[in-house]
Formats: C-alpha cells, structure tokens, sequence
C-alpha cells in the first residue's frame, strides 16, 4: 500500500468512527422519540400528560378481554409481566387481536394504570408455523404460549 | 492490483448473461410455485403471511445492495479508482426498486396484520430513510454537472448513508417497534417452519439472481457509456 | 383454482402485493435493458463515423 492510499484510508475510517459516535449520541438522546410506544413499566414511572396522545404496547393479558354488546366498549389489560394498563376501546379491532398476543395501543391516558384507546393495533411476533405442526406440538405439550 | 480482481470477474460474468436471465427465470419460477401454492398458511396470520416471501427477500437485498454501494464509495476514497463509481452507480437504482418493493408490500401486509397500513415506528421509518439514500445518491451524478465534484460528493453520501444500515437491522431490538423482530438470524434457530423456510430461501435466492443479472447490464451499460465519451472528445 | 385466488380472505392483499412486486421488477429489467440496447447502438453508430473519417 502506498503512503497516500494509507493516509486516505485512515482519514475516512476516523471520519467513520466519529459519525458512529456522534449517531449513537443523537439516538440515545432521542430515546424516548424514537421508541414507538411505551411498555407499562414505563408509563408507571413517566410524567403522565392528559392532553397528550400516548402509545403502550404489551401482551394482552389472558381472560382480561370483554366486549360489550350493548355499549359496545371493548376492555382488556396490557401487560409486561411486571405492570398492567387497563384498556377502554370503541372501535374495530384487528383481526389478529387475540389474548396472550401483542397488542399496541394509541390513546389519552387517564391515570397512571389505564388508557381510553382511539386506535388498536395488533403486534404479531416473528414465529411462523403451519397449522398443524401447532397442533402437533399442542398434543406434545410442547408448545408454549409467551 | 488487487482492485483489477473485481474488473476480470466483471468480465468474465458478464459473457454469462444469458445464463443468468434463464437462472433467473427458473429460480422465480420455482421460487413463486413455492410460495402460492407449495406452502401452508400461518397458524395465526393465515394467507396473508405468503407476502412475507416478495417481502423479506427485497428488505434483505435493498440492505446488501446499499452496503455494497457504501464499500464502493469508501474503496473510492481510499483508491480513487472510478471503477467503484461504476459499481456504486450501478446498483443503485437496483437498491432503490428493492427497497420500494419492501415497502409497498410491508404496507400492503400491515393493514390486516396490524390494522394499519403505516407506522412511523423505528424499523419504517429508517427503511424510508434508506429510500431516500438511493434517491440522494443518484440524484447527485444527475445533478451536478462537474463529475469530479460529483463523485466527491456522492461518495461522501454513499458513506455517511452507511450508518443506517445497522440501525434498520437492530431497530426492532433497541426500541420498541410495531414492527417484529428478524426471524432469522445467526445468533438462533429460526423460528420459521421448514414449509415456509423453503419458499423463503429460494425467493431470496431468486432475487440475488435477479440483482446479479440486472448490476451486469447496468455495468455494461455504464462501460459502454464510458466508451462514448472516450470517442466524443 | 378459486381457492388460490381467494386466500381465505386474504386475496387482495396477497395479489396486489405480488402484483406490485413483479410489475416493478419486470418494468425495472426492461429499462435497464432498454438503456443497454440504445447505448450500444449508439456507441456503434460513433464508431462507424469515427472509422469514416479516419
């Protein structure tokens, strides 16, 4: 290697480096912009603003979900095995909301452990299976729910 | 020099492109079979997940096209040679439709998966991000008139751009994305059925075809391109 | 047959998303091949002249 190609070489991989640095400065800094919701650990200890549209993701607790028929108001519990949202919602629901599955929510939140939901999105996880190897794994006792 | 290794290679390849359009063919061939009709559904997700196989294959390849291009523009400016100008130049707009394919069929998948056909959650909007990336870098040899000054500068965007390569491969674990995290990486087994790692695997090697065949035309168009100039002055 | 089109419910989804995804490619190659046929013809057309005035 010539001197020069050297030369060069060291600048551009310090002037990497320094980019590096200063992007991970920035997205640390920037955390809380960046994530696209909050878990319900971290609504507990956050600064709660009622005006403000909130998002909080999680598991969607098992036998928490109820649907009214009358008034047609949908309830479940967010949770991260830790802490737990209590969910009010009118509206459709996706298709793939089910209990013990991923769920994120956008709404106001009305106190510290519960939220008014105007949108509910469905988180799915990143398992494929077919059907019946489902089943199969089910007769084993082999399959476990997160 | 060893930066004449890739030239040779190049040309050797490229006497191969009608084997490559035929590979490519066969590959998307077998590859489409695989994934619409020789495939079960998802437990959960049902018929929907099958966009998974144009997807993925297309949000890997738009990260390796880039990752190439970026390597091209930092070899630039360590060798100066404008051969990896031609390079980067070359599999750029490839990087770019791939990139627009992962997007546009992700939407597609969102709505009813999701309930919704965008987010700006970190994995959606970095991806977005590498969109405009491509769209910069060419822009510039488009833009600006001087070629030495465009080289410059697209080589400098080619490798600032590089950064976000590793922040839409880790976006999904270091924040919380509405989008899921990989499938398949080295660290585990996949968490995918062998039924639908098959029709995966041979679309991603499909589109790798694909993204061969169509780097060696615009290579060859670039060198012939080159060729014009030499003759004009 | 209908089945395959159908997808459960799922069809509109699944075929505009193939759809769009070969569209883009094939219009991608016939572009690119386009510009390799035009810019050979051309270098061709160059070098004939060029042969001429020599």
């Amino acid at each position: 290697m010539s001197k020069k190609v050297k030369k060069r070489l060291i600048t551009v991989l310090l002037s990497f480096l320094i980019l590096i640095i200063a992007t991970l400065l920035i997205t640390m800094n920037l955390r809380d912009n960046i994530i696209y919701f909050y878990s319900p650990s971290d609504l507990k200890d956050a600064e709660i603003d009622r005006q403000n549209i909130i998002r909080v993701g999680g598991l969607v607790k098992e036998s928490s979900y109820n649907y009214d028929e009358k008034s047609k108001i949908y309830n479940f519990v967010i949770t991260d095995n830790m802490n737990e949202i209590s969910v009010t919602y009118v509206g459709i629901m996706p298709n793939l909301f089910a209990e013990n599955k991923g769920v994120v929510v956008e709404g106001l939140a009305t106190s510290k452990s519960s939220v008014t939901a105007l949108e509910v999105l469905a988180k799915h996880d990143e398992n494929y299976m077919p059907p019946e190897v489902i089943e199969a794994l089910k007769k084993d006792g082999k399959w476990q729910e997160e | 020099m060893f930066y004449k290794l890739p030239n040779t290679l190049i040309d050797t390849l490229r006497n191969w492109l009608p084997v490559f359009y035929s590979t490519t063919l066969v590959t998307f061939s077998i590859g489409l079979y695989y994934a619409i009709y020789n495939s079960p559904p998802d437990y959960i997700q049902g018929d929907s997940m099958r966009i998974m196989y144009v997807h993925v294959p297309a949000a890997w390849l738009s990260l390796g096209s880039y990752s190439i291009l970026a390597i091209s523009c930092i070899a630039w400016f360590v060798f100066r040679n404008p051969i990896f100008n031609l390079f980067a130049k070359s599999i750029a707009p490839i990087g770019a439709v791939f990139t627009i394919i992962a997007l546009v069929t992700g939407s597609i998948w969102g709505k009813p998966t999701w309930g919704t056909w965008w987010a700006w959650d970190a994995r959606l909007t970095s991806m977005l991000i590498l969109f405009f990336l491509y769209i910069a870098y060419m822009m510039t040899w488009q833009v600006i008139v001087n070629k030495e000054l465009a080289a410059k500068i697209s080589a400098a965007l080619g490798t600032i751009g590089f950064i976000n390569i590793p922040i839409i491969k880790f976006s999904v674990d270091w924040w919380n994305t509405l989008h899921q995290p990989a499938t398949i990486s080295k660290l585990s087994a996949p968490s995918i059925h062998i039924s639908m790692l098959t029709p995966l695997m041979l679309m991603t090697i499909a589109y790798l075809f694909l993204l061969i065949t169509l780097f060696l035309i615009r290579y060859k168009t670039e060198l012939v391109e080159v060729k014009i100039s030499r003759i004009k002055h | 047959m209908n089945e395959i089109i159908y997808m459960n419910g799922y069809g509109s989804y699944v075929w505009s998303a193939y759809g769009f995804t070969i569209f883009s490619l094939i219009l991608l190659f016939y572009f690119y091949y386009q510009t390799l046929v035009k810019k050979e013809r051309k270098l061709k057309d160059l070098q004939d002249k060029h042969e001429q005035k020599s």
